[in-house]
């Protein structure tokens, strides 16, 4: 009964422990490449330099024969005691008032040019000038002065060779006939005769006056991309790229597009080379605060703003400044500009970088300083003549001129001065850059009856000659005198 | 006879109204002055030609005259040049008012 018993053990395997598989992979990290690579910071090392103010060396004459000298001295001392004497005695200069020396002074009227103007009842002014890179001709352009819509007249450019010995006042050396009123002229910086214009119809021509029977060398009629509006300014800048020998020609125009052409040195064709368009967007941003409300009719931002003026500064030729409808002031660069979103038929680009404090008006005439670094001027309906540099946006220095202001001009003769024209009395006026004075010795005064000056130009070559034009077709050249700081 | 020379430079130069004296060679190069270096070498240049221009303008017309003084008066002051063979002398003058 009582049994030992002994059960066997019985076993199972446990189920929590599954058998675990193994496989063998092998993974390789891509190769990691090295190289080294040295850089140093730069040592910079000052030096100064001074200009010396140079006393010229009085070279003492060497081997001088003294008894010679005092031989001379010794003869000549008593004669010239005699003399001294009968000067400090002398009455023969009392009472004697040297004549101011007027060979130098006074501005003087050299020719007044005016071709009679037989064709139209209405009157034509003076709508543009330029002297040829010699300064021997001067071109200048008779248009209507008023235009209701769009442009129907023929435009005329005259020529005259004021160098010439059987030079007439009246009779052009040369007209140029257009289809429509020319707005603007610029000769070429140095070859004589190439001429550009810019008219109403927004044509650029390029004539070359060389040529006997048909000057007109080239058109940018049927250019795709070329103004559909009125031409404003046209102006030859010179090229950045070393290849081509010509300046570029730059031209603007009401559409808001500023368009640069490549003009063929030999065959004279004209190429869109860039395009830039200035839109209605920068307009909005005027000032601190200040933000113009969206014009009438819902334009969109995408809306072009017409160019009335641009002007390039002379030290960095990739920027410039447009006058724009409006009043407003941009700073643009055609190097940093950015692609437009404007439909046309060849990529335009936005050049806009910033904007200067506007005019109340719009601005008629822009100005880059050729000798001053980074200043201009600019001028507009406001009667104001305004001088700003381009790293500030509002103007250093703000003129107001009575009687309003039309157009700016620097002096070729001294880099101070600008000429200023427009106002109702008819004279040309000349400003100092620093004063913001009138200087009264250079002023071109009126003709014998006042009217209103269009354009003044100086001669490139013979910086003493100012050619004047005004609206009743005539234009004066004028010889200012010489002008010298007084310190 | 430097001393004779110096001496007679004075009484020339201590005259009334006498601003400055240089004695010049025929080549224009100063002997002696009693004015500043710049002053001294602008008048020797200029007046040296001058002098020489006068001269051969009085020998052209008249070979057997010659040239005794140039006075020179401006606003502010009177250049007297007597030339010689071999020098010239400037004085220059303040006219008495």
């Amino acid at each position: 009964m009582f049994s030992d018993e002994s059960f066997d053990a019985v076993g199972f395997p446990s189920c929590w422990k599954t058998e675990r598989e193994l496989q063998d992979e092998g993974i390789q990290t891509t190769v990691t490449s090295y190289s080294e690579q040295e850089s140093q910071s730069s040592v910079s090392k000052c030096v100064e330099t001074q200009t010396d103010n140079v006393q010229p060396e009085l070279m003492m004459a060497e081997n001088v024969d003294y008894d010679k000298l005092a031989a001379f001295l010794s003869c000549i001392c008593p004669k010239v005691i005699t003399e001294l004497d009968k000067m400090s005695r002398s009455r023969a200069f009392d009472g004697y008032e040297p004549i101011e020396d007027d060979a130098d002074g006074g501005v003087r009227k050299l020719h007044t040019l005016q071709v009679p103007n037989i064709t139209s009842q209405s009157k034509m002014k003076v709508s543009s000038l330029s002297w040829s890179c010699t300064g021997a001709v001067v071109a200048f352009a008779c248009s209507h002065s008023e235009h209701e819509s769009w442009c129907d007249h023929s435009g005329n450019v005259h020529l005259f060779n004021i160098n010439r010995q059987d030079f007439s006042d009246s009779a052009p050396s040369k007209t140029l006939e257009t289809r429509s009123c020319v707005t603007s002229l610029s000769a070429h910086p140095y070859e004589p005769s190439i001429l550009a214009a810019g008219t109403f119809s927004g044509e650029v021509l390029i004539w070359n006056l060389q040529k006997d029977d048909d000057c007109l060398i080239s058109s940018s009629a049927n250019v795709p991309g070329a103004h559909r509006d009125a031409v404003s300014q046209v102006s030859w800048v010179r090229n950045l790229d070393p290849t081509q020998q010509w300046p570029v020609l730059v031209s603007a125009g009401h559409d808001g597009r500023v368009l640069v052409w490549q003009i063929g040195t030999h065959s004279g064709t004209i190429q869109l080379r860039e395009g830039f368009v200035i839109l209605l967007e920068h307009i909005k941003y005027t000032g601190p605060g200040k933000s113009v409300p969206s014009p009438v009719g819902g334009a969109g931002i995408d809306m072009e703003l017409g160019v009335t003026c641009f002007s390039f500064t002379a030290q960095d030729l990739t920027t410039f400044v447009v006058g724009v409808d409006g009043g407003g002031l941009l700073l643009c660069s055609t190097v940093a500009a950015k692609p437009a979103p404007v439909h046309s038929e060849v990529p335009l680009k936005d050049p806009v970088l910033n904007a200067f404090e506007k005019h109340q008006g719009a601005v008629t005439c822009i100005q880059c300083s050729l000798h001053h670094k980074n200043m201009f001027i600019s001028c507009g309906t406001d009667s104001e003549i305004r001088i700003y540099h381009t790293e500030q946006v509002t103007p250093v220095q703000i003129i107001y001129v009575e009687g309003g202001v039309v157009g700016l001009e620097w002096s070729l003769a001294h880099p101070d001065l600008f000429a200023a024209w427009g106002t109702i009395s008819g004279c040309v006026d000349f400003y100092n850059l620093w004063t913001g004075k009138v200087i009264p010795s250079l002023k071109l005064p009126a003709f014998d009856k006042p009217t209103l000056i269009s354009i003044v130009r100086s001669n490139p070559h013979s910086h003493q000659l100012v050619g004047v034009g005004d609206m009743n077709g005539r234009v004066v050249v004028w010889q200012q005198p010489s002008y010298k700081d007084d310190k | 006879m430097a001393s004779e020379v110096e001496e007679t430079m004075k009484r020339i130069q201590s005259h009334k109204g006498v601003v400055g004296t240089i004695v010049v060679n025929s080549e224009g190069i100063p002997i002696k002055t009693t004015m500043d270096n710049t002053t001294t070498v602008q008048y020797a240049g200029l007046i040296s030609q001058l002098s020489d221009k006068a001269r051969s303008v009085v020998r052209d017309l008249d070979p057997t005259n010659d040239l005794t003084f140039l006075r020179i008066r401006s606003r502010k002051h009177e250049i007297m040049v007597a030339p010689d063979k071999e020098f010239i002398l400037i004085v220059i003058q303040n006219p008495t008012e």
